[in-house]
């Protein structure tokens, strides 16, 4: 019965009532009136309506996950309308042989299913349901914003009770947050986990924990039992769903996920002290040296080893950090990429399917749509200007503005038949008017900077992802090719965070800042020459690129902010460039485009 | 009389093992917790102990004087050489054991700071640096708050379908600074725990509350409970577990009970009384016969043991192998010098096949043979020693 369909009994109950024998009509009637006072005011009914209706809006998107011979059953739940959705790997686990299986939904029937990337170590995976008509879905909710004492709804399929695939749910409160329950053999593990007292029972492995506001804000999959049985005793434990965002573009693309860490720390019962910081690593590149001690994570303050290993598991491999150090009287910010951890591998899941390139298509796709709107033409040649504030640190140049302005054409053609282009094939001038307000401190010279060098860079950049568009638009996209895959997610760090001996005084958090989430398709230019392109999960948009050389290892980092119209196409209006470590960046702003 | 509360509480056990019965039935969520979570954590103390067996060796304490005195249930736990105690900011203590109580299966702690040298100083209470002050329970809070002891008291404004919170150490979930876990229910009722036909090892009958949550669970024995106003409304006690049917009640002593300890102890608590207790071997094995405050089967096992040691009226003096493990066969671990079992010749080894001419399958078996017996029987006793099948003919003493 629908909300709705229950006002209106109310309503017209009333109203037949007062035709009854007066006795009755008397004592109905009161309760009536009872109960409609209670739908508008008393808080306890409010609240339990607005339950009512949450859980009747995320319920089609809770999923009965089965094999194909419908054994086993865990639960999962929809996160987009093409039928995506997540679960444990547990549940998956047994159905890596085929990567088929089952999944009912509440309107009583099933779906194929299709298991797509998986990660052991933190007990998640991705699957995709089969339908031509797009699915209901449940929004992904913040994780960190809950607190001791917040209502928490579990949805699912406890003890398979459920035939006709409707989910079970069960109530309680938060009862724990940012907990660390231990892995067996380096899989399996719950990092910064969320506890609750729902109740959580075999079979609800996969499922979604809702919030009062009806988001995801993890995937029930574990509980603690003793001796008397697999049932819940009380215990009962969800990955936070944005430990989740983190590995959806992964898991998307049909990948296998690898959780982060960072070199060899010693741990102590208060300290974590790096090492060994192998001078071949980002680590020392980027400055941190052994002895160095962990004061902070992504800005939150690091006090003891439990706290960092319960934070570090929430985090992919090669994800971007920044470190705050101590070391000998002073504090460092050191950004870093975390360092791989393999899952154990089991037979079984060794066999990995293969990449999803579908989602290769989705994210270009709808970057396309994102960037070139309708029309989805791509101009062969661009005239520009733009402006450029830099404000080195090491030259004796406070600040300077400097105006330019060029075109960039001809390079599309070369481009279309052949991906490996050098970059000389892009015929690219730039006049440059420098307004210098620079102030120069005696006996310093200005710095000659390479302006062009950058400039061509991003230009060039910004002109191969525009092609992979248009060969896109083409059918020519060689997607599937080595030179051109999904290679799971990346973050979005923002230049501020990245540079600077004295970082900001640690604010007291329980969690670290958590940053915009970017599918990442990886372009091979050439041996030498590999660029990450990263795609903002919910705009679509070209949020980043990198670039690495691959012989020196040299990396530059371009980030594209501030999309406007112009000329009928959404443009980045401000770039920064800059190395991993901060030490050299620009800020580029004001681009005015013709096409 | 008994049937019928038996019946009742077996009901309430019942149900509670299905808690996804219980959240359809709970009431709504439109109150906080938020009140009742403060004050819980900053007043309840991860305690960390003694490891045996079946022993979880790690349970709740509830800070209940500005000085550091902490009130948790007696155990095994705090047998330990040192007792650590970890409060809500992360700090570590010594508890020093100060009394125990063996019959209401309580026990007053007192913090200290955690020195390693301190170990032993901590008893002679001159020496040792004061701790706190401490956030606390006014447990007993007689005269500052006259109405401190209404709850869980006759008359209380407590009433059966009221939320209580409650924060422990089930699990060990959290470490050092982490918030100990929430635990959340309905207090259903104030009874007498007077099943004795299926709890016979608890030797406290008085009142309890009843609450529908999954209250025991290893480490939660000691845990505070309080209204959503965060008003103290008593501890979860030792775990009871029906031998009958294996399940496990969900309780708490009320605050009065409690009140009621905490002024005995008090008002007996000088260091010689400190120093009976710690010396005092009866005492100590006392204490050590009840212990059972882990939530496992072998534990059960065990806690019947020691019921027919202390309860029942016979003794063979054989005491049997008891392992972490439900079925074992039962095998001598022990004869007591002197025993009627000592004197016929029962031997460390023995297995026992049967009792006056039943089998016995394993200890619990043995248990139940043994607590049926009366003194007046002479016993069959039939052993297998080496590849021998013995039969012996033991007359059991009458225990004290």
């Amino acid at each position: 019965m629908t909300p709705n369909h229950r006002i209106q009994f109310n309503v017209s109950a009333r109203r037949g009532l007062l035709s009854c024998a007066l006795g009755i009509a008397l004592a109905v009637a009161t309760l009536a009136h009872g109960q409609s006072l209670t739908a508008e005011k008393d808080p306890i009914h409010q609240d339990e309506q607005a339950r009512i209706e949450m859980i009747q809006r995320v319920t089609p998107a809770v999923v009965a996950v089965f094999d194909e011979q419908q054994r086993g059953g865990g639960s999962g739940v929809l996160i987009d309308a093409d039928g995506f959705g997540i679960t444990n790997f547990h549940v998956v686990a047994p159905m890596l042989g085929s990567r088929r299986g089952l999944g009912g939904l509440s309107d009583g029937k099933t779906y194929e299913l299709q298991v797509l990337g998986i990660d052991p170590t933190g007990d998640l995976a991705m699957f995709r349901l089969a339908r031509s008509e797009p699915f209901s879905f449940a929004a992904l909710g913040d994780s960190d914003a809950l607190k001791l004492g917040d209502t928490a709804i579990a949805l699912g399929n406890p003890f398979s009770l459920s035939e006709d695939y409707t989910p079970t749910a069960t109530m309680g409160i938060v009862t724990g947050i940012h907990r660390y329950q231990w892995g067996t053999g380096g899989n399996l593990a719950y990092t910064d986990c969320i506890q609750v007292d729902a109740s959580i029972n075999p079979g609800n492995s996969g499922g979604p924990l809702f919030n009062e506001a009806g988001e995801v804000v993890g995937i029930n999959g574990r509980i603690s039992v003793n001796t008397r049985g697999r049932y819940n005793v009380g215990f009962g434990y969800a990955i936070s769903s944005n430990q989740i965002k983190r590995f959806i573009p992964t898991l998307r693309a049909g990948l296998l996920a690898r959780h982060g860490s960072l070199p060899r720390i010693q741990e102590g019962h208060s300290d974590v002290v790096f090492t060994q910081v192998s001078p071949d690593s980002n680590f020392y590149k980027n400055a941190l040296r052994s002895g160095d001690r962990l004061i902070g994570f992504d800005e939150m303050p690091i006090a003891n080893r439990n706290q960092f290993a319960s934070v570090v598991g929430a985090y992919p491999a090669d994800w971007p950090i920044v470190l705050d150090v101590g070391r000998v009287g002073q504090t460092k910010r050191i950004p870093v990429r975390l360092v791989a951890v393999n899952p154990r591998m089991d037979k079984g899941f060794t066999q990995l399917g293969e990449q999803n390139y579908d989602e290769t298509r989705r994210v270009l796709s709808a970057f396309g749509s994102a960037v070139l709107g309708k029309e989805n033409k791509l101009p062969r040649s661009w005239h520009w200007q733009m402006t450029r504030e830099f404000e080195p640190n090491s030259n004796g140049i406070r600040r300077t503005t400097e105006h330019f302005s060029g075109n960039l054409q001809g390079g599309a053609p070369a481009l279309l038949r052949n991906l490996d282009v050098p970059e000389r094939m892009v015929k690219f001038d730039a006049n440059i008017a420098t307004e210098t307000q620079s102030e120069s401190r005696e006996g310093v010279e200005p710095r000659e900077f390479l302006v062009t060098d950058s400039m061509q860079l991003i230009l060039t950049s910004l002109y191969r992802a525009q092609t992979v568009l248009l060969l896109y638009a083409h059918d020519g996209l060689p997607v599937g090719q080595p030179e051109i895959t999904h290679v799971g997610a990346d973050a979005l760090m923002p230049i501020d965070m990245c540079a600077g001996d004295a970082p900001p005084a640690l604010q007291k958090r329980e969690s670290p800042v958590f940053r915009p989430v970017l599918s990442v398709i990886q372009w091979k230019f050439s041996d030498t020459a590999t660029a990450w392109y990263g795609f903002d999960m919910d705009s679509g948009r070209l949020a980043q690129i990198r670039i690495r050389d691959i012989p020196t290892g040299d990396e530059i980092i371009i980030q594209l902010a501030d999309y406007k119209d112009i000329g009928g196409m959404n443009w980045p209006c401000t770039v920064e460039v800059r190395t991993p470590n901060g030490e050299f960046r620009e800020t580029y702003s004001d681009w005015k485009i013709e096409f | 009389m008994n049937s019928r509360l038996f019946h009742r509480l077996g009901l309430v056990v019942c149900s509670l093992l299905s808690t996804a019965t219980l959240a359809a039935s709970s009431p709504p969520h439109p109150t906080s917790f938020d009140r009742a979570i403060d004050v819980l954590l900053a007043r309840t103390v991860k305690l960390y102990g003694l490891k045996v067996g079946g022993e979880a060796g790690y349970g709740t304490g509830i800070i209940v004087s500005e000085d550091g005195l902490v009130l948790t249930v007696s155990s095994l736990l705090i047998d330990a050489h040192k007792v650590r105690a970890v409060t809500e900011d992360g700090t570590r203590y010594l508890a020093e054991v100060l009394h125990r109580d063996p019959q209401r299966q309580l026990a007053l702690l007192r913090l200290r700071p955690f020195e390693e040298d301190h170990g032993e100083a901590a008893v002679g209470t001159s020496r040792v640096a004061k701790v706190g002050p401490f956030p606390f329970f006014n447990v007993d809070g007689d005269a500052s708050n006259p109405q401190s002891t209404r709850i869980g008291a006759e008359g209380s404004t407590l009433q059966p379908g009221d939320w209580v919170v409650a924060a422990g150490n089930a699990f060990k979930v959290a470490e050092g600074a982490e918030p100990m876990s929430i635990v959340h229910g309905i207090y259903s009722a104030r009874t007498r725990l007077d099943a004795r036909r299926t709890v016979k090892e608890f030797p406290y009958h008085g009142d309890v509350l009843v609450i529908d949550a999954v209250t025991s669970n290893p480490g939660a024995p000691g845990s505070a409970v309080v209204d959503l106003d965060g008003e103290f409304v008593g501890m979860i006690g030792r775990l009871v577990i029906s031998n009958l049917t294996h399940t496990h009640f969900n309780y708490a002593l009320p605050r009065d009970v409690l009140a009621a300890y905490f002024k005995e102890a008090t008002t007996k608590q000088d260091d010689k009384l400190v120093a009976t207790v710690k010396t005092d071997g009866d005492a100590h094995a006392a204490a050590n016969a009840n212990s059972n405050s882990a939530a496992t089967t072998d534990e059960l096992a065990s806690a019947s043991s020691h019921s027919s040691q202390t309860k029942s009226t016979v003794d063979l003096g054989i005491r049997v192998v008891r392992s972490g493990y439900q079925n074992v066969p039962p095998i001598v671990d022990r004869v007591r010098r002197a025993s009627p079992a000592d004197v016929t010749g029962v031997r460390k080894d023995d297995l026992i096949l049967s009792i006056n001419g039943r089998t016995v399958k394993d200890v619990r078996d043995y248990d139940e043979r043994i607590e049926s017996l009366t003194a007046d029987d002479t016993i069959d006793l039939l052993i297998r020693r080496d590849r021998q099948v013995i039969r012996l003919k033991l007359k059991p003493e009458t225990k004290p």
